[in-house]
């Protein structure tokens, strides 16, 4: 029995559907990302979540309860705003107790409960400081605190990082991670950062126009997607125009060339138009391989990202980017030289969704 | 304007042994910006301050020039003490009663209870509202609940008689008419600063699971407190210092005198046999304002404060 | 929001409902009062008899026309003072910006009553006492200190929203001279502002009482004082046409503002 449900979730606005067709089996202690641009309806669904939308149609249950019509401040949901929502004139200690005073806990309880929260966030010599004397990373901290204090059933966390620095938001992240596996709360966390919902997510919605697109592991989603908008959501992602000439032995043809994508293609005939997705890590340079892919194009570009380097190439009408390691000891292609890629058929997915 | 001068900001050249003297200190505040405000500065000086300071100084000063107390002892007067207690009775009581007031109308402006349309009139109307005063006002509330006014008829006709025992022209009447500019004042005042209640803010607090009296209670009372408790000052200032209203409903000195009408007073009548005592009748309103100013700013600083907080 | 309502229960909700209405009746029946009032000029029959009286009476359009011209003498003098020195302080010393605001605070400190009396003390033998003018310039600087916390506010604001600095140093670097920024780049910005800082000192300055009739000064504000005790239906006519007036200027400001997008001045 999943912990947290969400059956046939829709939520319609005046003039246009947020949500709709949302269904989803949480487990007791899963850490789940709602992944998705801008409007896709990811925060409406954390809200319905939390109780602050109402659905229009549809059920959520929290172990076994049907908390669909329970009001938001009985839902014991503890949630994580974008913009840290801190009471400003309240105490770090008096923020993060806030929850248990306005239960009626006992005053000693919650002492100890805040220095509890305190050690967990690392945060102990600040209990006497007010929010407007942190930074943000310590207000989030302090935020996720107060969230977890109530010991709630689920926690929510609507994009907690985007308003903070890269290099913070990538030690904050691994942070809260860490905390919610030691404490086991299964956790719900909106985000419309790709690299962010991979690296600490046990299993990632990806959402598009009030839609699932695809729900799976990490590897599930970066590896197998099964949409293109998944496919070039998550990722960098080489996605190209092809037709297909051969479905029952793999064969494809992009701009003239034909490649083996290593499997049958399902669903098609010959002359259909596809799209295959080919991950610019897959691809390498000028390979001996005869088993493998190659493309023959002239590179346009040379990218430098640090520790890799980009090359964008181009075929006689589209453009592939594939990356290599930086190499101190090789020369990066110049610009106009042809070349021809190199990769595996297993590395080509095909794509057949409605465009 | 000071269009051709440079950003210098140093004048001293210092001696790199020694401490940091006055001299050297002062070289490095000064600016020659800061001569781009002397228009400014000299028009304040010219209509503001030197008025007050010659009040000020004219309050310690006999007819002859020679320094005196006999013109501050000259307040210990039951006429005079009644007037500045009538007026601070009057303001503490209409600022009271317009923050009271006010306040439920800020809060349903800005909250959604009130629908989009009655919301802009409200505001339109307060910044009308709060400039109404003097004359217009004293004759509106006379044609209301004066002896022959609307509200009167009507009352006396379920059988409700205002009158004899209430008059207009009397305390009570002015602080009926003194709310009524004082109200939207705090509507104008209050309704930005409820705006700054963020919504967030409420979310999270029914999140942890509070009701909206706990709400209000921890959170949403305790962040307005310093806007509300400025206000309060302001509403005081602007009934304390208001002449026009009491002029038009009371006149020149009837039995319940406050202390801006004294003052006025002063300008074409001598009813102490003291030219003097019209200074200090000032100087004493001048130490009630700053006051009061000084408690504003304390909370205006403080609200601001809290405000800036998180995620922006 | 319709959610917050549901969560009152009803007792609130009626509390509420008959507080707010007590509260519109008490702002609405005074004026109905008055308009009731001005219409009874002609015996027996309601009519505007007493407006037109109001309007025609040569003693108004003096009164009515010497408020004009001190409005917008005030508001020329508080803006050609404003305008450049709440620039000027942006750009150049923003730290000065607190003792400014405090300067444009004092007009709250000294009331009005108190400052006529300072004025005449202070002023007393320099000439500007003795003569008309002089009393007249006393009278129209008073009225533009008044205005100074409305206008630097509105002004300082608009300068804020438009980032000033950056601005002129972009200027700056495309060439341009001081006339050309302040012309082209900073007013255009800024109108708006000084439109709002204008529209509210012209409502403080026609229906200003205290400064006038202690200043013996024949405007509008003592004009009204005068026809109460002369007049029974004009003055209730008279008043409704200033309040009018009145909100004809906030409803204006509100108008641009909307119009141009920039947002209305806070106090707190």
């Amino acid at each position: 029995m999943s912990f947290l449900d969400l059956t046939n979730v829709r939520k319609e606005f005046a003039n246009f559907t947020a949500v709709e067709n949302f269904n989803l089996k949480v487990e007791r202690g899963e850490f789940v990302s709602f992944l998705g641009p801008s409007g896709c309806g990811k925060t409406t669904t954390l809200r319905m979540i939390a109780g602050f939308e109402k659905p229009t149609s549809g059920q959520i249950t929290i172990n076994g309860k049907d908390i669909t019509n329970v009001p938001a401040n009985k839902r014991n949901v503890g949630m994580v705003f974008q913009s840290y929502a801190l009471f400003p004139n309240l105490t770090v200690a008096n923020n993060i107790g806030f929850g248990l005073k306005v239960k009626g806990e006992a005053s000693d309880l919650i002492r100890q409960r805040v220095a509890e929260m305190l050690d967990l966030i690392h945060m102990q010599e600040f209990a006497g400081r007010y929010p407007h004397q942190l930074s943000g990373g310590q207000q989030q901290r302090v935020a996720l605190a107060r969230a977890i204090a109530i010991r709630p059933q689920v926690l929510l966390m609507d994009e907690p990082l985007s308003a903070l620095d890269a290099k913070i938001r990538i030690n904050l992240r691994q942070e809260i991670r860490a905390i919610q596996r030691q404490l086991g709360i299964t956790t719900i966390y909106v985000t419309h950062d790709q690299e962010e919902a991979l690296s600490i997510s046990d299993r990632i919605v990806v959402m598009s126009k009030g839609k699932m697109e695809q729900v799976g592991t990490p590897l599930d989603i970066y590896n197998a997607p099964k949409t293109r908008f998944v496919a070039s959501f998550v990722g960098t992602l080489n996605l190209l125009d092809a037709q297909v000439t051969d479905a029952r032995n793999g064969k494809i043809k992009i701009d003239d060339q034909e490649i083996a994508v290593g499997q049958q293609i399902q669903n098609a005939s010959t002359g259909k138009q596809v799209s295959v997705a080919i991950r610019p890590e897959a691809i390498s340079l000028n390979g001996h391989s005869s088993t493998g892919n190659h493309l023959n194009g002239a590179v346009e570009d040379v990218s430098f990202l640090g520790s890799v380097v980009r090359v964008r190439v181009k075929l006689e009408n589209q453009h592939v980017n594939f990356d290599t390691f930086n190499n101190p000891n090789l020369v990066p292609p110049a610009i106009g030289q042809p070349v021809s890629l190199t990769f595996m058929p297993e590395a080509c997915m095909v794509v057949q969704d409605e465009k | 304007m000071g269009a051709g001068m440079a950003g210098l900001t140093t004048i001293e050249v210092s001696k790199a042994e020694a401490p940091p003297s006055l001299r050297r200190r002062f070289g490095l505040w000064w600016s020659w910006n800061w001569l781009g405000l002397l228009p400014f500065v000299l028009f304040i000086i010219a209509f503001q301050l030197m008025p007050a300071l010659s009040i000020v100084v004219k309050s310690f000063q006999d007819l002859n020039g020679n320094f005196t107390l006999e013109n501050v002892n000259s307040l210990n007067d039951p006429l005079i003490l009644g007037a500045y207690w009538s007026s601070i009775k009057l303001s503490f009581l209409t600022a009271l009663g317009g923050a009271f007031i006010g306040f439920f109308v800020a809060w349903g402006v800005t909250s959604g209870y009130f629908p989009k349309w009655i919301r802009s009139a409200i505001l339109s109307f307060s910044g009308v509202a709060s400039n109404f005063g003097g004359v217009p006002l004293a004759f509106a509330f006379v044609a209301t609940i004066g002896q022959t006014g609307i509200l009167t008829v009507a009352l006396k006709s379920i059988g409700i008689n205002l009158y004899p025992d209430f008059r207009l022209y009397s305390f009570n009447g002015l602080v009926i008419v003194y709310i009524y500019f004082q109200i939207p004042l705090m509507v104008l005042i209050m309704a930005p600063a409820f705006e700054g209640l963020r919504k967030e803010w409420s979310e999270a607090s029914e999140n942890l699971g509070a009701s909206r009296f706990q709400y209000w209670r921890y959170v949403a009372l305790p962040i307005l407190f310093p806007s509300i408790a400025g206000t309060f000052a302001l509403l005081f200032g602007n009934a304390f210092g208001a002449q026009a209203t009491a002029f038009a409903l009371i006149g020149g000195g009837g039995q319940y005198s406050v202390i801006t009408l004294l003052v006025g007073s002063q300008f074409s009548s001598d009813t102490f046999n003291n030219p003097g005592i019209g200074n200090s009748l000032a100087l004493g309103m001048i130490v009630v304002m700053v006051v009061t100013i000084f408690i504003y700013s304390f909370f205006r600083r403080m609200s601001s404060r809290w405000l800036k907080v998180g995620g922006e | 929001m319709s959610r917050s309502l549901l969560r009152f229960g009803w007792v609130r909700q009626v509390v509420l409902a008959v507080f707010f209405i007590a509260v519109a009746l008490y702002f609405i029946i005074p004026l109905y009062a008055t308009f009731r009032f001005s219409l009874q000029a002609k015996r027996g029959e309601l009519g505007f008899t007493a407006y037109a009286n109001v309007l025609q009476a040569s003693d108004f359009a003096e009164s009515f026309s010497l408020s004009l011209q001190t409005a917008l003498l005030t508001i020329l003098v508080s803006t050609l003072l404003i305008v450049p020195t709440a620039y000027w302080v942006q750009l150049k010393i923003p730290r000065a910006r607190s003792l400014i605001e405090f300067f444009t605070l004092l007009p709250f400190v000294i009331p009005a009553v108190v400052l006529v009396f300072g004025l005449i003390r202070a002023y007393n033998g320099t000439g500007l006492t003795d003569s008309s003018r002089g009393i007249y310039t006393l009278m129209v600087g008073a009225y533009v200190t008044l205005s100074f916390p409305y206008v630097y506010r509105s002004v300082d604001n608009g300068l804020q929203s438009i980032k000033v600095r950056t601005l002129t140093e972009a200027a700056q670097s495309l060439g341009a001279g001081w006339f050309t920024i302040l012309s082209r780049v900073i007013f255009p910005n800024v109108w708006v502002s000084i439109i709002n800082g204008a529209f509210i000192t012209f409502a403080i300055v026609m229906g200003e009482f205290t400064i006038a009739s202690l200043l013996s000064q024949p405007t509008f504000g003592p004009y009204l004082y005068q026809l109460n005790s002369s007049k029974v239906y004009e003055p209730s006519a008279l008043s409704l046409l200033s309040l009018g007036l009145t909100w004809l200027c906030i409803a204006l400001i509100q108008l641009l503002g909307r119009r141009s997008g920039q947002s209305r001045t806070t106090v707190f």
